[in-house]
């Protein structure tokens, strides 16, 4: 039995051939029942995200040719053109692709955790519909089990990437709570309005909007539930609040030096944080110079998305080292499935052989009496099980070896055993 | 002090280095399990330290006040002993990123330049109320030492948040901010207790003693000047800029150059 993988995700194909080939929650069903049906697959699970859409299978054979014709059907696109697009993984490599892919080191933003889940309800799907039997129950298990020691035992899910969260997460290293936190957002880029959404999701009791349309302002301020106010009024709210978030679409800048030094000394020195995401700026940068002001444009987020990437890119390392300790353990797992069928395969050989050798002696062997020919008979199966004895001591030991699969494989094809024997369970 | 005693005391030493590289290796590096050793370093090392003190008092039949070793040894005690526990219970972490080192250098200090404190057993015999003012004194440089350890985690958590760098390591900078506040306002009540004790023994208590004994406590004066204005700005003018912050650790540093370097001199009366 083989486990195979095919797939493309966000690194080898763009959008447009992502939500072509992609497989909605309604249609899993189906396509699974299909799978292990009408394309003769043993097991089957689709993983499906906006991502990436995998399709793992259990197979009797190596080639991957039914998951081709399948995905070709299911979507009405010819193959060949896509074929691009995709990867194809084999044994031991799907698990390692699986365990990457749950620990968060194949996601677009690394390490986050919502792949978990994604990759529990392609289990679950596969379990409800019977595609799911032996292997892609355990290599789904274990992925997540991986997955979650990866997340436990490293920092891989520690801190966030994009723009917006780590303005709010810089946000959280000048106020350890945010909850009480007033927070002033001037102008409605979209990233601003990103950025004070997270805010007020992180809990900052109120935020005020300044525009110079004050409609819109008060649009805004409608769906945060927060405050509009006169672009006039700005000076006094910097004096206010906690946070400023500004993406106004002014040639230049909006906020100087002296505004901020005047609502310093109403703060009476207490940290203001400032996050300038207007290209071009619309806080001069030379507030950074003042005590106590934290300003923050988009070349300094980008920065620290980069940072905090480096940082993860660290703890890949450590997660690759989990991944490769527990893929040691579902390969002797899976070794161990192969080990048993394969121990039987070769009895079942040995016997066809021993009956074929004795029908073809058949007639010479005629005019021996009864019990010479269970003599003889029992020659041969004594011969067969001596001739059996080491290859079987070895094949049971080739289970714990690192690449036993490919050893049992150089088994089976020395005693010219037909295609891979089956799993046991 | 014993062969044992020294070697309680060396271990604790050792294990104070241990720490203060393993809190050190895990802020410049991230590992996880490096802070939790650091931590366990820290308590055995509180641990043989107070046993060697408590050898210290049973064994060398010196008064617990004769010289400095078990005074500053109290202090490196406490002031480990709060910052285990507020890393343990409180927001304020990476206390011990610099309650470490500050153990480590002042039990080396202590070991490698014994201070006698002369006559201070016959003085503190004929006036035990002057423990008091060891006593306040004493808490109220742990209570120092910890605002200056929250003060400095202050200054570096504004300098790598002016870089537009993310260190969530540390706490947050109001975090840090109240807790220099705390510590400086609870160590500063101690402190001025134990120097109000101090001045009146200067003052009140009768004869040669006096003469050179003076020194110490007026050198205590920097220090409480410094923790003095920086309470009156952040409590009664409610200022936050992070400059108030060098006043707690010129406080700190003055009190601890004179708990260490300053000589005290207890002359016997006639």
């Amino acid at each position: 039995m083989h486990i195979l993988a095919l797939g493309l995700n966000h690194t080898t194909a763009p959008v447009e051939v992502r939500e072509r080939l992609a497989f909605p929650e309604p249609v899993l069903p189906q396509a699974l029942k299909e799978l292990t049906g009408r394309y003769g697959l043993h097991e089957a699970a689709i993983l499906s995200t906006c991502n990436r859409a995998e399709i793992y299978a259990a197979s009797e054979g190596e080639s991957d040719e039914a998951l081709w014709r399948f995905l070709a059907e299911a979507h009405e696109v010819d193959p060949e053109a896509l074929r691009p697009h995709f990867y194809q993984h084999r044994d031991a490599e799907v698990a390692e692709h699986l365990f990457r892919v749950a620990c968060g080191i194949d996601s677009l933003v690394i390490g986050e955790s919502q792949i978990m889940a994604q990759v529990r309800t392609a289990l679950e799907a596969a379990q409800q519909n019977g595609a799911a039997r032996l292997l892609i129950n355990e290599l789904f298990q274990r992925s997540l089990h991986v997955g979650k020691r990866a997340r436990s035992e490293t920092e891989i899910g520690h801190g966030r990437l994009s723009i917006s969260t780590a303005a709010v997460e810089l946000a959280g290293q000048v106020f350890d709570r945010l909850e009480g936190r007033q927070a002033l957002l001037l102008g409605a880029g979209e990233m601003a309005e990103l950025t004070a959404q997270y805010l007020v999701e992180s809990g900052i009791s109120k935020l005020l909007v300044v525009n110079r349309t004050h409609e819109r302002a008060q649009d805004l301020a409608r769906r945060f539930q927060g405050e509009a106010l006169p672009f006039e009024q700005m000076a006094t709210a910097l004096g206010a609040v906690d946070i400023v978030i500004s993406s106004t679409s002014a040639p230049g800048f909006v906020i100087l030096p002296a505004a901020i030094q005047q609502a310093m000394r109403q703060r009476r020195g207490r940290p203001l944080f400032l996050i300038d995401i207007a290209v071009p700026r619309d806080i001069d940068p030379a507030v950074k110079e003042l005590d106590n002001v934290f300003l923050f444009d988009i070349d300094d987020l980008e920065q620290v998305v980069r940072a905090n990437r480096q940082e993860r890119e660290r703890e890949i390392l450590k997660v690759q080292g989990l991944i490769e300790e527990e893929l040691k353990g579902f390969l002797h797992w899976f070794n161990a499935q192969g080990t048993g069928s394969l121990i039987k395969s070769l009895h079942q050989h040995a016997e066809e052989l021993r009956r074929a050798e004795l029908e073809r002696w058949g007639a010479k062997l005629a005019h021996l009496s009864e019990q010479d020919r269970q003599l003889v008979d029992g020659l041969l199966r004594g011969y067969a099980n001596k001739m059996l004895h080491q290859p079987l001591v070895q094949i049971r030991e080739f289970a714990n070896a690192e690449d036993g699969y490919q050893r049992l494989d150089t088994v089976r094809r020395l005693f010219g055993l037909a295609g891979p024997p089956e799993q046991e369970g | 002090m014993t062969a044992a005693c020294i070697t309680f005391l060396g271990t604790s030493l050792l294990l104070y280095l241990a720490g203060a590289l393993l809190y050190l290796s895990h802020f410049l590096h991230r590992r996880g399990t490096w802070e939790e050793w650091g931590r366990r370093a820290l308590s055995w090392g509180v641990a043989i330290h107070a046993v060697g003190i408590l050898m210290h008092f049973l064994f060398s039949g010196l008064s617990p006040f004769s010289n400095l070793l078990p005074v500053i040894s109290l202090l490196i005690i406490a002031g480990l002993i709060v910052g285990l526990v507020l890393e343990r219970y409180s927001r304020i972490r990476r206390l011990n990123l610099l309650l470490a080192p500050l153990a480590f250098f002042g039990l080396l200090y202590l070991l490698l330049m014994p201070v006698r404190l002369e006559g201070a057993t016959s003085v503190l015999l004929h006036y035990p109320w002057l423990g008091v003012h060891v006593g306040a004194t004493l808490l109220g440089n742990v209570g120092f030492a910890l605002a200056f350890a929250s003060a400095t985690i202050y200054l570096v958590q504004g300098r790598l948040l002016k870089q537009g760098r993310l260190n969530s390591l540390l706490p947050a900078l109001d975090t840090a901010a109240s807790a220099t506040y705390r510590f400086a306002a609870t160590g500063f009540a101690f402190f001025t207790l134990g120097l109000g004790m101090g001045i009146l023994w200067l003052f009140g208590a009768p004869g040669e003693y006096l003469a050179r004994s003076d020194t110490k406590i007026w050198m205590a004066v920097p220090s409480w000047v410094f923790f003095a204005t920086y309470l009156y700005l952040r409590g009664l003018r409610g200022s936050h800029g992070s400059r108030l912050k060098w006043l707690v650790i010129l406080g700190f540093l003055t009190a601890a150059a004179n708990l260490l370097v300053v000589r005290h001199h207890f002359v016997d009366g006639p």
